[in-house]
């Protein structure tokens, strides 16, 4: 298996992760699912 | 940040867990109550010696941000192996915002970094899949994939359904 160049990979998931967190703001990050509070706020609606 | 494989046998995991314990009482939670359905899942793969299901955590120095699952595995419509992490759950500050804004890319950027570096080594695969559990998951990690699609550095990203998928080559 050919071995990626990670320097590259990483630069390049760093500025598509950030371009992509400025686009959408925190306040969505915080509703994605790796957070356990997002489930908890979706619960209280719920309710 | 780093990632690395989480055991109950060598205290990797013990160290997490009295981490994320003294980072709840900081928040006024309780380590036995918080996040308690993907966490148990990873305290079971941390109980496993297996060379293809593992318990990982991102860390930043002492602070572990992030605890997932990775699974190697062979998959029906994949050429070669395929790493799928599952379980993605990120650490009581973060989850409470007592961290600045920066720590939340960081931590995301980690734990897409730490996928691609288990592929290179340790849990080697052609493929990685990140499980997404949630509609805004779907909607966040497809916008996403178009973005580090466009910079080819990667063979394919896409975000299809439950997972968002990384083809090396």
């Amino acid at each position: 298996m050919a071995k990626l160049d990670q320097a590259v990979t990483a630069q390049a998931i760093a500025e598509a992760m950030t371009e992509t967190v400025h686009a959408f703001g925190i306040s969505f990050v915080r509703t994605l699912s790796f957070f356990p509070s997002a489930s908890k706020v979706v619960v209280a609606e719920a309710a | 940040m780093e990632i690395s494989r989480l055991l109950l046998g060598d205290g990797t995991w013990s160290q997490f867990e009295s981490e994320w314990r003294v980072q709840c009482e900081t928040v006024d939670d309780d380590f036995d109550c918080y996040a308690p359905a993907p966490l148990s899942v990873i305290r079971d793969f941390a109980s496993r010696e297996s060379d293809k299901d593992w318990a990982v955590a991102v860390s930043h120095g002492d602070r572990f941000m992030a605890a997932a699952c990775a699974i190697r595995t062979l998959q029906k419509g994949f050429d070669g192996p395929v790493l799928r992490i599952r379980e993605v759950t990120v650490c009581p500050l973060l989850d409470y915002g007592n961290l600045d804004e920066n720590a939340y890319v960081d931590t995301l950027i980690g734990i897409l970094n730490g996928a691609i570096n288990l592929s290179e080594s340790g849990l080697e695969a052609q493929h990685i899949k990140l499980h997404l559990r949630s509609p805004a998951d779907a909607v966040f990690f497809r916008a996403f994939g178009m973005t580090l699609d466009s910079k080819r550095v990667f063979a394919a990203t896409e975000a299809h359904g439950a997972w968002l998928t990384i083809s090396k080559a």
